[in-house]
């Protein structure tokens, strides 16, 4: 049975399954450090996703794992040189000021994530929120 | 008051003011090792409208190792600096025109240091002229 | 001596030089579209900068940039060929749409590099849209 999440933005909430096989490291590494209460703001070079910056997750040297460039929307991913969790609601890409880079894509939403996803997009005109994490018991 | 860098080409000089709420460390580094003097300015080649100097010294060892404020287009009237701390050394342009900095494989980032101040128009004609009179020799030093 | 605009957001004003010599088609269909009145929201691929649509018909008869620039140094406000949007950028900031980077006209430039206005735009990343207005200074 694979490891959950539950998340909570706005009075929204939505669940995502963690990608122990593809990101073995990065999952446990999050796993470990839940509950995780952070602002969540809308990226500025990356698209259509918001992010938190998680200060346990972040470790220029831990390794990408799954690595991808392109968000699909309902994903999580998370940049480790800056302890960036990002989760894209539309078009999105792992960018920076000097250009394209890459992220672990370690989770993705299940079932109707719209009222949550639909809260992230509100960042960009709304600004920032509250985003908590926490396992999810089964 | 931000500081101020003279610089000389064929007699020509023009001030430019040290861009240094963009790029404070870079800006810093750059004034501990003024003055340059006779550097070899040339026109690039890549670039579009712009010139370029190399310059070494032990304190550009210090430089960031990442631009402070990444750009790659080359305003008009502004100089930038392509850094290199790993070999003690840096890359200066300045653009007269429409520029972008560019090496074979594409576009790169620089970090602006310094805009001009004033009009320019006798600096932007001496920057113009090594196109087609080659290079020239270029004085950096700190404006009194 | 160039033609000034004032830029406000939040209470906060700051006079911006029009970029003549750079981009004169521009600048000049920019000024006959003032004033402006509309939203100014975050950009989400642009980096450290904001956004808005100027309107008018003026921007819309211009097809190609002048003097084209892909970085957009901060307190500058930029506009595409069509004039759909501007930009002003508060920090680092290069046009970019979901297909990479673009390159964009240079209208105006707010002189003093300290200006309030630019943390006032700074701003938007956490509070969301804000209401600008652009005047003939």
């Amino acid at each position: 049975m694979p490891k959950k999440i539950e998340l909570t933005l706005a009075g929204t909430t939505a669940s995502a399954v963690l990608h122990e096989n593809a990101a073995p490291k990065t999952v446990q590494r999050l796993w470990d450090a839940l509950p995780i209460e952070e602002t969540l703001r809308h990226v500025r070079w990356s698209g259509s996703a918001g992010y938190i910056m998680a200060a346990a997750q972040r470790d220029p040297s831990f390794p990408l794992e799954n690595r991808v460039s392109f968000y699909q929307p309902g994903a999580m991913h998370l940049k480790p040189e800056h302890g960036e969790v990002a989760i894209s609601y539309g078009p999105a890409q792992a960018r920076e000021s000097t250009g394209i880079g890459w992220a672990t894509h370690f989770a993705t939403l299940e079932g109707d994530a719209s009222a949550f996803l639909d809260a992230v997009a509100r960042t960009q005109h709304e600004g920032k929120k509250q985003l908590t994490i926490k396992r999810k018991e089964s | 008051m931000s500081r101020r860098i003279e610089v000389e080409i064929d007699g020509v000089r023009a001030t430019f003011t040290l861009l240094e709420e963009w790029a404070p460390k870079a800006t810093s580094i750059i004034w501990e090792a003024l003055p340059l003097e006779n550097k070899v300015l040339r026109h690039g080649k890549l670039s579009g409208d712009a010139c370029f100097l190399d310059a070494e010294d032990p304190k550009f060892q210090q430089l960031p190792s990442r631009n402070e404020l990444g750009v790659t287009s080359i305003y008009k009237g502004y100089m930038v600096a392509h850094l290199r701390p790993e070999q003690s050394s840096l890359e200066l342009l300045m653009s007269y025109g429409v520029a972008e900095y560019r090496w074979p494989d594409g576009r790169r980032y620089v970090t602006p240091v310094g805009e001009i101040e004033g009009e320019g128009t006798a600096l932007y004609d001496a920057l113009q002229r090594t196109w087609s009179e080659g290079q020239k020799k270029i004085t950096l030093r700190r404006a009194s | 001596m160039a033609r000034q605009i004032r830029i406000e957001v939040d209470g906060v004003s700051a006079v911006a030089e029009l970029c003549e010599d750079l981009s004169p088609k521009t600048a000049e269909a920019f000024w006959q579209t003032l004033p402006i009145e509309t939203t100014l929201m975050p950009a989400k691929w642009s980096g450290n900068a904001c956004f808005f649509e100027p309107g008018g018909e003026h921007l819309k008869q211009l097809s190609t940039n002048e003097a084209p620039v892909a970085s957009i140094y901060p307190g500058y406000l930029v506009t595409r060929p069509g004039g759909t949007e501007a930009l002003i950028a508060y920090g680092a900031s290069e046009y970019r749409w979901a297909t990479g980077t673009d390159y964009t006209t240079r209208v105006a430039r707010v002189k003093d590099r300290n200006s309030e206005l630019l943390k006032v735009l700074a701003r938007t990343h956490d509070e969301g849209d804000k209401k600008i207005k652009i005047s003939r200074a």
